[in-house]
């Protein structure tokens, strides 16, 4: 059993990097393969190429979940380490002071920005679909 | 010693599991929106959540805290990012880095990805020193950029636009997995190409690394990690007990010197590791997580409050999805389109839009394509059937708009000559780049008639704003939601150009390069 699950543990290795590489290949092919004034995504292209990846990913979900179940029946569990822990240093006084400041500040900092219309800017930003951030451009 | 859980009982979700699940799905609990393709648009997302979660997401209900700080920094030019600022310093001081162990959906699902069984990387020397990285990217990305275009007027989301892998998954590829949303395919370039990859070896290092976006690059991460050694709920030591045997640190898969420093997610898997059972995670004084040892005698107490603490947490959880996902008065279905001879300019004002002004009613996206030159609907004078709408070959919607610097716009004056209608916004960073090609095309085409709309969800003045540029073609306000009669809503920028006779030739979300315009603009003075 135990060497059964090393075994699978290669595989589900390979098959990441794989699946990874993959996943690279088609988005960058994507893009090299664009021409100049034509839709670079089209549903269709993506649909083939997902179909190209879809074997793959499902080994690898197999393999993956095959792995978890001999995982659970052999009880493999991480080994211990032992590493020595860098010196504490606590001053409560500070720590105590620190959290005052920072609480009253954070408070203070909230009811401004609200008076300033940073909380609007805050909502405005959040119900509009930014294009940049999801990568749309 | 405690007895260790074995077989498959030991591999059960933890509560630390459950929390996190918990978490990710009152993050994203409007589950409408994947259905139906659309954001959500209420007034709780005026609030940040803790952990990081892209607010694009068609499930999202709250803000990204990371995405609220780069735009706040990117118009700290007109107002301090006071807000942003106080939210995350309450996040901080409460939580640190508990928010990474506990409430970040990006962590859970790197952790999920970990558990997969493959040979692991564990911690080095060379693991300690690249977590550093995500410090470098909160200096540059989080802070640098969008401070760095402030002087150029451009709100510049610098980690959302280069990195987030959070925003590629949960927004693009969440939103676009609708096939509502397939017109939006048209807007995605290599930009999307670049953060897609960055996805993937997110995905992949996940599987080899633990948390390897956590530990390396999530300035949010590196934000709380400053607060870790003050925040109130966290894993405590109690130095009295503590033998320094190493036990907690060489157990943690995170790069920590000592537990609770600042890359510590207080996670509490050390609590059992402990032989002298020094540490605990704590809320204050209040102890949530301790050693077996030191929870055995207090067991029925723990587990009342837990169960309390579990039943109330479910109770929110639950309202909040009934509160988000039952049907409202906005979602009801669109009027009957109206013909020609019936259009009406005031019955073309924009339905009521709920709390915000935005409509989430309206189909945001692509809503035509670039008629070819001939093409029926375009070449043909409109017939007096000819429906109203917001779709290529429809009459456009009549409108009127107040222009900035006085007068106003009505769009039935402009019939006899093409025109340009631009939706954009201050706060919009790809409307305000294209924004010169409008002025040079006014420029160059004086017979055509241009307007660029604000939208009405206005951040700063922008009659201020525009006076730092040398625009001179009229900018106007979108006082009754003009955008969503053009089947526009959340989404900018938007062109329309209609022909002469006031039909739409091209109704398109996402920016326009002068070419296309130029293209577009010259086919329609042909075709009318």
């Amino acid at each position: 059993m135990a060497k059964a699950y090393r075994v699978v543990k290669l595989v589900t290795a390979v098959l990441t990097v794989l699946l990874t590489a993959m996943l690279i290949f088609e988005a960058a092919d994507i893009y090299l393969g664009a021409e100049p004034g034509v839709q670079m995504y089209r549903r269709e292209d993506i649909g083939a190429r997902i179909l190209t990846v879809l074997p793959v990913f499902v080994l690898w979900a197999v393999s993956a979940a095959v792995g978890t179940v001999l995982r659970v029946k052999t009880g493999e569990r991480e080994k211990k380490r032992v590493e020595k822990p860098a010196e504490r240093r606590t001053d409560s006084r500070a720590v105590l002071a620190a959290r005052i400041a920072l609480l009253a500040a954070g408070i203070l900092f909230i009811g401004l920005g609200a008076a300033n219309g940073g909380l609007w800017d805050v909502l405005v930003k959040a119900i509009n679909i930014c294009t940049e951030c999801i990568g749309l451009g | 010693m405690d007895k260790k859980k074995t077989g498959p009982r030991a591999h059960l979700p933890t509560r630390r599991r459950l929390i996190q699940l918990y978490a990710a799905l009152l993050y994203n609990a409007n589950l409408k929106g994947y259905i139906k393709g659309e954001i959500y648009t209420g007034n709780t997302k005026a609030l940040c959540v803790p952990g990081l979660n892209c607010y694009s997401c068609p499930g999202a209900v709250g803000a990204c805290p990371l995405g609220a700080l780069q735009n706040a920094l990117a118009s700290s030019g007109n107002r301090a990012p006071y807000y942003v600022l106080g939210i995350l310093m309450l996040f901080g001081l409460t939580l640190g880095r508990t928010v990474c162990g506990f409430l970040c959906p990006v962590g859970l699902a790197q952790e999920l990805l970990y558990k997969i069984p493959t040979p692991k990387v564990k911690k080095s020397r060379w693991t300690g020193v690249a977590s550093y990285l995500k410090y470098v990217i909160l200096a540059v990305f989080v802070i640098g950029i969008p401070l760095y275009y402030v002087s150029q007027h451009l709100p510049m989301p610098g980690f959302c636009k280069y990195i987030c892998p959070a925003g590629t998954f949960e927004g693009a590829v969440g939103l676009l997995a609708n096939p509502v949303n397939e017109p939006k395919l048209s807007m995605l370039n290599i930009l999307f190409t670049r953060k897609f990859i960055i996805l993937a070896l997110v995905f992949g290092g996940s599987v080899f690394i633990y948390r390897v976006f956590c530990r390396f690059l999530c300035p949010l991460g590196a934000i709380y990690g400053l607060f870790n050694r003050i925040n109130l709920v966290g894993v405590k030591v109690e130095e009295t007990k503590c033998t320094h045997c190493g036990l907690c640190v060489g157990c943690c898969k995170m790069d920590v010197r000592r537990v609770g420093d600042h890359e510590c997610i207080n996670c509490g898997e050390c609590v059992n590791v402990c032989p002298t059972a020094a540490i605990s995670v704590r809320a204050g004084a209040i102890p949530l997580m301790e050693h077996p040892k030191e929870e055995a005698p207090k067991k029925d107490k723990l587990r009342r409050f837990r169960a309390v603490g579990w039943a109330v947490a479910l109770a929110v959880l639950a309202g909040a999805l009934l509160w988000y996902n039952l049907p409202r008065k906005s979602d009801a279905s669109p009027a009957p389109e109206q013909t020609g001879e019936e259009a009406n300019p005031a019955d073309e004002a924009p339905s009521d839009t709920g709390d915000t002004g935005a409509s989430d009613a309206a189909e945001p996206g692509d809503t035509g394509e670039l008629t070819e030159p001939g093409d029926a609907a375009a070449a043909e004078p409109p017939a007096p059937d000819l429906p109203v709408g917001s779709e290529v070959g429809n009459l456009a919607p009549d409108f009127t708009v107040p222009l900035y610097g006085g007068g106003e716009l009505t769009l039935a004056d402009c019939k006899g000559k093409v025109t340009v209608i631009n939706f954009w916004a201050t706060w919009c960073t790809p409307c305000v780049k294209e924004l010169p090609h409008f002025q040079t095309l006014h420029e160059n085409y004086p017979d055509v008639e241009i307007v660029a709309v604000h939208s009405e969800l206005v951040t700063d003045d922008v009659e201020e704003y525009l006076s730092n540029f040398d625009y001179t073609l009229p900018f106007a306000l979108d006082e009754g939601g003009v955008i969503t009669s053009f089947g526009g809503s959340t989404m900018l920028p938007q062109t329309v150009v209609l022909d002469r006779n006031g039909v739409i030739v091209y109704n398109k979300v996402g920016s326009v390069t002068y070419e296309l315009l130029e293209e577009t603009v010259l086919q329609a003075q042909e075709s009318a």
